[in-house]
């Protein structure tokens, strides 16, 4: 079993165009999916990111306001998910309600253990 | 982490009415589609992160908070506002007063949600107008759901609306006082508005059927949070609030088990919804006060209440709602209410009386031989007098003209049966 961390990412241009109704729904299908890998016992953790943030580069010499003005590449949120290796930790993201919206994606990484 | 906690039912559009009847209370109207704008923002963010397991306790404060700091933070962004203009900073200082995670009290934010459905109601509104500000601002629809609703594309739903708001922008800089807007002719368009909001969410046979089911849940609410304050409390508005649950309690029963329009004489009665019947009794009890004689809202929910009650089609007690049709004529004569009229006029007096209204009326109004819905009536009259043939030629004409695919199929089951 290994450590996988999920980064999402886009689907802003889609969700700008969504009644509250369907945000509402969303939100809730998310919930309810990352309740079942909860009872699965295979949600670690995760968290949604703001959207405002800085990037520093330079030692410090270069602060930006970020971390990208393009929405498309801008990290929403992250999750830690345990699986037994790479393609049953895609296989469950594939699940991912991100995928309800076009123009979003999922970055899948395992994470190494020291 | 926690267990999320999902809020049931429509919080989201709900809170969109709420936050932007507060936000334009608080800022004005000059600024509407700023704070359409960081609302939507505000709701975007909630859907982001809620649904990884944290709805705050107080879900409509957290909107609200995060949606006044997007829209300062804009507008400082934009420079409209300067911390050194004082009148800026005043601006600035109305948005601080309230703490983080905090929405004004409920009798605040109820205060705002009438003034802005007196807004959108504004007598200087073209009636589609009223009805489409409404549904946007006060029932926090999306362009796509009014169009959905009312079957027309997304993209003119939005131009009107843009239209629209601009109108209502030129007409109020702010919401106005309640003792402004307590008048009766202001209380008149707004039972109009909430009538027709009503009306076009009950038509069981255009548009997204769940949608419409909304738009008449969100008329109901509409019109209770009227009568819940003591200054728009009117008699109006008890008799629609009576026909609108009268006319919803039997929701369930208008189309059958294949998803085909029941009439009136098909209905499964034990589907009406007994519990709204009651409710909508006592706001009929509720709306006899007053010198004021009865409203179309109290003859229709009148009318409404003897379908309701009848045990089945039959013992239909369709004397008294000849009578209330009459009634309703007399105040205000339209072709289309004399047309239904000969329905209660056939099972009341026989065909005889009802053949002969049938071709008066057509022969003073000739364009209704272009409408579905007569020649429809005209067959069920004809089918009474005992001539099977014409009553099938009738039915079949009326298949023919509706451009409703459910109405057509049910007017070829009447020709064939």
């Amino acid at each position: 079993m290994s450590n996988f961390l999920y980064l999402f990412r886009g689907g802003h241009e889609a969700y700008q165009g969504m009644s509250q109704q369907e945000k509402q729904a969303h939100m809730e299908v998310w919930g309810a999916w990352m309740e079942n890998l909860r009872q699965q016992g295979k949600l670690i953790d995760g968290l949604p990111l703001s959207d405002e943030g800085k990037v520093v580069a330079d030692k410090g010499d270069v602060i930006t306001d970020g971390p990208y003005a393009e929405g498309a590449e801008m990290v929403g949120g992250y999750l830690i998910v345990n699986a037994s290796d790479m393609e049953e930790a895609v296989s469950i993201s594939k699940s991912c309600p991100i995928f309800d919206y076009s123009g979003s994606h999922v970055e899948v990484r395992e994470i190494l253990s020291m | 982490m926690q267990k999320a906690e999902h809020p049931a039912g429509h919080l989201f559009r709900e809170a969109y009415g709420e936050l932007v009847a507060l936000m334009v209370g608080k800022y004005g109207m000059s600024l509407l589609d700023e704070i359409e704008d960081a609302i939507q923002e505000s709701l975007l963010r909630a859907m982001q992160q809620w649904g990884y397991g944290q709805v705050p306790e107080k879900p409509k404060a957290w909107l609200y908070t995060v949606a006044r700091n997007r829209l300062v933070d804009v507008l400082r962004r934009e420079r409209r506002i300067l911390d050194s203009d004082p009148a800026d900073f005043r601006t600035l200082q109305a948005a601080d007063t309230d703490p983080p995670d905090h929405l004004p009290d409920d009798r605040v934010v109820e205060d705002s949600r009438l003034r802005m459905i007196f807004a959108c109601c504004h007598p200087s509104l073209k009636p589609r107008q009223q009805l489409l500000l409404s549904l946007k601002l006060v029932a926090g629809f999306s362009n796509a759901e009014v169009g959905r609703a009312l079957i027309r594309k997304e993209h003119t739903v939005a131009r009107a609306y843009t239209r629209a708001k601009n109108q209502l922008k030129e007409v109020l800089e702010t919401l106005e006082a309640t003792h402004a807007i307590g008048l009766r002719s202001r209380i008149t368009i707004v039972n109009r508005v909430l009538y027709v909001l009503f009306t076009e969410g009950y038509q069981p046979t255009r548009g997204d059927l769940l949608l419409k089911k909304d738009m008449c849940h969100e008329a109901i609410r509409l019109a209770l949070i009227l009568r819940s304050n003591p200054y728009f409390a009117n008699s109006e508005t008890e008799a629609l609030l009576a026909l609108m649950c009268f006319h919803c309690a039997r929701f369930e029963a208008r189309l059958d088990r294949s998803g085909r329009i029941a009439d009136l004489s098909r209905q499964d009665r034990s589907l009406y919804n007994r519990e709204l019947i009651e409710i909508g009794r006592e706001h009929l009890n509720r709306s006899h006060g007053g010198s004021a004689s009865p409203s179309g809202y109290h003859l229709e929910a009148g009318i409404s209440l003897l379908h309701c009650t009848a045990k089945d089609f039959e013992s239909t007690d369709w004397k008294a709602i000849l009578l209330l049709y009459d009634e309703q004529l007399k105040r205000q004569y339209s072709p289309m209410a004399a047309l239904n009229r000969l329905v209660p006029l056939v099972f009341a007096q026989g065909p005889a009386p009802a053949q002969a209204a049938y071709r008066a009326l057509t022969g003073r109004h000739p364009e209704l031989e272009e409408h579905h819905l007569a020649h429809a009536i005209s067959g069920l009259i004809l089918r009474k007098a005992n001539c099977p043939e014409a009553a099938t030629q009738a039915y079949q004409r009326a298949a023919a003209l509706t451009t409703n695919d459910l109405e057509a199929a049910h007017y070829q089951r009447m020709a064939s049966e």
